[in-house]
């Protein structure tokens, strides 16, 4: 336990403090410069309007950075939601002559349906084939308003009202500012919490390696399509403010360009930052009004920036608070905090496969897993052939065969990485033949990969953490309105996650990226964040290589470990004398068929066996 | 009858575009699976360089056809010139970075476009006009406009020209084998950097003769001619099965009717809501595209 109060005491030193302290100065100087406009604001009606012009870019900056800065979703048409939400609310204002802040959850409404029309086919598709969409949609948006004779076609909708609430009317505009303002702190407030809850940090899980996210056990799609509706909603919200302070709106205000106004806005600011955000819209809209000359070189310019800006500082104006510091540090200072000096009274943090959770799971009519007669064809490829085979609880089965034998395509059907051609798959009885990926993690099975599959941009713990995500049970009301709930909630998986790595011996580089870690540390927080989704059954591919032999020896006392809490454990692995040493029961793969199966000694001893990896060589197939 | 056959013709001329632009795309996507947004605009940068060539030069007392095909070397080449230093300079860093090199691409793509504003001004310009742009000929019972038919033939020479140089040459076969299996090209001893070089080369210089072409055809060219003209070439790619050859010229031409049938017998307004509608129908329905073999993606 050692390395573990070394990341507690780690917590409470100076240097990621003060990291902490000097972004949120940058942040509260950026902050500054937004109050110093709405206060100069207040004396000049030009000033107000340009901060009014300010609130909106920031606005939309903020739903765009939903889409793009967390979720890494290339939105390209961002302005048919601001459409959308400004046309609903002067539908609403001018032909229905309704109040205006009625008219506002109406344009969210509507806007995020348009969101789940389109996003709910594109989004399962390529991520770069959503930019194009999001172009189209844009367009077909744009054209629709440019035809439809009801809003006016090219002439747009005028006189919108002035929004009045009980009597007090916004019609000047240091009030249609503060109106502005308002509807600012409010999304400013709802994209703060979803950045910081357990959707931020599995939305920037999908944004490292979406199909690592979804094997282990995040809704990729689901969340995908959250991202853009929520980031869509906000954008509705920005296309309110826009129509509470316009005489009229038409087509032309919708434009493709807008989009890319936004799209640099966030990426100048920082993906995902929120204080890049505020700061990137600011400057880009006051800049060109204090200099004059660049007027006619704005969008040249900025271009220019953001090319310069991707190149040489990814992370933009302002990086974007990840993990640590903003995902798990305050958390992790509360479970710190809430747990030091005196150790906690209640059972020591639940390890996976312990207590009441697993102890159902172990308890089945013998097998834990079963296969009958899997195959997976690709073409004219047999890649698995009738592959049958039991493991039980608790049972530590190795996989072995020579390279193409299978084993890789053997775990990607087992995982639903890929549906079998034909078979069965049963996990404790229950069928998951062909279900998608999450679904499996959520049904207990756990996995790593041949080659480590971290998201490179979160931390060791925050890793860890995302493999828990099915074990939530907490939703989008949570992560807004339920602060507390959702920070008990973090405190308690920070500390599962801090127990997990400890137990894998790495408890001191929780709060270390993976590109900063050893080779066999990135093995093991891999392990750590499979167990992180308390699994029944761990497929560890090739877990051993790169270890050296401490390591490796290490390795076989935490999956014994592993094994004894209940937990089978399907091996794929080259190193032999591993193999024997640590399975109960080997299977061998050869050519996708299961050639031997039983005891590990005997097996290696079986002649078809020794032919297989003597045997004249065969091609190798897609088993990465 | 009539209006089907002008549809129809005028279709193909848009579409020969749109396929020309869209090879571009579908090459480039093909090896590094990346969409380079400014490609589109590298037709309007060519249709400039070409105007620029015909109205301030000495060519002007040629007869049209060699005027036009100086014009037109001279925009292929700045183009490809252009498309290299790009490639060199801005997006070969950025190919291991999807997110980051879209964001570029199409930041390139708007600097171009301030860039010819800047340079050329912001209003449209106008190509010499030729006597052949405007002739009309008897074609098939109906009259059609001869350019019409010069650009589908020109087209369709550098669309079997593509299509023998990705079917018969070693490069070729190197990029379709990039295209379809990406990791096992690589393997083989595939030299994917100076292919990635030869399909941007190949693809601007497609882009830059339908900049001059399509200058030549309606006379009039402006700084924003490209980007929503590259969008609907990507569209066209994406339709025909993206990362496939001939997908790009079947898709290219299917575009192009449909854009011409919404506008004759519809409205010109709502064409691009069709064009964009179908693009979410078919990677709705087909994601794969029409001639397209898979969904490169599984793991």
């Amino acid at each position: 336990m050692g390395s573990l109060a070394a990341t507690r005491e780690l917590l409470s030193s100076g240097s990621l403090k003060a990291r902490i302290a000097l972004t949120s100065i940058i942040g509260a100087v950026s902050f500054a410069v937004v109050i110093a406009l709405l206060v100069m604001g207040m004396g000049s009606t030009y000033w107000m309007a340009i901060a009014i012009s300010v609130t909106t870019y920031a606005t939309m900056g903020l739903g765009l950075n939903v889409v793009l800065g967390y979720a890494g979703l290339l939105d390209m048409g961002y302005a048919a939601f601001f459409a959308i939400g400004a046309y609903t609310s002067a539908i609403l204002t001018v032909n229905l002559e309704w109040n205006y802040f009625l008219s506002i959850p109406i344009a969210v409404v509507v806007t995020g349906l348009a969101g789940i029309v389109i996003g709910y086919p594109t989004l399962r598709l390529r991520p770069d084939y959503l930019a194009i969409v999001t172009i189209g949609f844009g367009e077909v948006v744009r054209t629709a308003f440019n035809n439809w004779q009801y809003v006016g076609a090219t002439r747009g909708l005028y006189p919108l009202p002035n929004p009045e609430l009980f009597g007090f009317v916004f019609d000047d505009p240091q009030r249609q500012l503060i109106l502005a303002a308002v509807l600012f702190g409010i999304v400013l407030a709802f994209v703060n919490r979803l950045g910081v809850s357990h959707i931020g940090r599995a939305w920037r899980a999908i944004r490292d390696d979406d199909f690592a996210a979804e094997v282990v056990g995040v809704p990729t799609l689901r969340l995908k399509i959250g991202a853009y509706v929520m980031g869509g909603a906000v954008g509705a919200i920005a296309g309110a403010i826009f129509a509470s302070r316009s005489v009229a709106i038409d087509p032309t205000n919708f434009t493709l360009f807008v989009s890319v106004q936004v799209l640099m806005v966030v990426v100048l600011g920082g993906l995902g930052s929120v204080r890049g955000v505020l700061l990137a819209s600011t400057v880009f809209v006051v800049l060109p009004e204090i200099l004059r000359e660049v007027q006619d070189y704005r969008t040249l310019i900025f271009s220019a920036l953001v090319i310069a800006m991707v190149k040489f500082r990814p992370s933009g104006l302002i990086a974007e608070r990840v993990s640590p510091d903003a995902v798990s540090l305050p958390s992790l200072e509360e479970a710190v905090a809430g747990r030091d000096p005196a150790p906690p009274p209640a059972a020591p943090p639940p390890t996976p496969g312990s207590g009441a959770e697993a102890a159902p799971r172990a308890a089945g009519d013998g097998a834990l897993l079963e296969l009958r007669g899997v195959s997976q064809r690709f073409g004219g490829l047999t890649a698995l052939d009738d592959v049958s085979l039991a493991i039980r609880p608790g049972e530590v089965m190795g996989l072995i065969g020579p390279n193409g034998a299978g084993k890789t395509t053997l775990v990607n059907a087992i995982t639903g990485v890929r549906k079998p051609s034909g078979g069965e798959i049963r996990l404790r009885g229950e069928r998951i033949t062909g279900r998608r990926p999450h679904r499996i993690a959520k049904a207990g099975v756990a996995r790593t990969f041949q080659a480590i599959r971290l998201f490179p941009q979160l931390s060791a713990v925050d890793n860890v953490i995302t493999g828990e995500y099915q074990a939530a049970h907490l939703g989008v009301v949570d992560a807004l309105l339920r602060p507390r709930r959702e920070r008990r909630h973090q405190a308690e998986t920070v500390e599962r996650a801090l127990a997990l790595l400890d137990q894998l011996g790495i408890a001191d580089a929780a709060l270390r990226k993976p590109s900063e870690l050893s080779y066999a540390d990135r093995r093991r927080i891999e392990i750590a964040r499979a167990l992180a989704s308390e699994p029944s059954l761990l497929i560890l591919d090739e877990p051993a290589a790169g270890m050296n032999p401490s390591e490796k020896r290490d390795l076989v006392a935490t999956l014994r470990a592993i094994a004894d809490q209940g937990i089978g454990i399907l091996l794929i692995e080259h190193d032999m004398p591993l193999v024997t040493r640590i399975s109960d029961r080997a299977a061998v793969l050869d050519r996708g068929r299961l050639i031997a199966f039983g005891d590990p000694h005997d097996v290696l001893r079986d002649e078809r066996v020794i032919d297989a990896y003597l045997g004249k060589p065969h091609e190798g197939e897609n088993g990465a | 009858m009539d209006t089907f056959i002008q549809v129809l013709v005028s279709g193909l001329t848009v579409g020969s575009f749109y396929a020309l632009v869209a090879l571009g795309y579908t090459m480039v996507y093909g090896i590094i699976r990346l969409i380079n947004f400014a490609h589109g605009d590298l037709v309007m940068v060519a249709a400039f360089i070409g105007w620029f060539v015909l109205d301030r030069t000495a060519v002007g007392d040629l007869p049209a056809v060699p005027q036009i095909a100086i014009a037109g070397t001279i925009a292929i080449g700045g183009a490809v010139l252009i498309a290299l230093g790009l490639l060199r300079f801005v997006y070969r860093s950025l190919i291991d970075y999807p997110l980051g090199f879209m964001i570029v691409a199409l930041s390139v793509a708007f600097c171009l476009q301030e860039l010819v504003k800047l340079i050329f001004g912001a209003s449209n310009r106008a190509y010499p006009a030729y006597g052949i742009s405007t002739e009309s000929i008897g074609f098939l019972g109906v009259t059609v406009n001869r350019m019409d038919l010069v650009v589908i033939a020109l087209a369709a020479v550098l669309m079997i020209g593509m299509l023998w140089f990705v079917n018969r040459t070693r490069t070729g076969l190197a990029m379709r084998a990039l295209a379809v299996d990406h990791d096992a090209a690589r393997l083989m001893g595939i030299d994917v950097r100076a292919l990635i070089a030869v399909a941007f080369g190949v693809g601007a210089a497609l882009a830059a003769f339908t900049g001059v072409l399509s200058g030549v055809y309606y006379q009039r060219i402006g700084f924003e001619m490209g980007f929503m003209l590259g969008m609907k070439a990507f569209t066209a790619a994406v339709v025909g099965g993206i990362g496939n050859v001939g997908g790009a010229m079947v898709g290219g031409l299917l575009i192009g009717i449909l854009e011409a049938a919404v506008q004759g017998y519809l409205s010109s307004t709502w064409s691009d809501a069709f064009i964009f509608g179908t693009l979410i129908l078919v990677l709705y329905l087909r994601p794969r595209g029409l001639l397209g073999e898979r969904v490169a993606e599984s793991t």
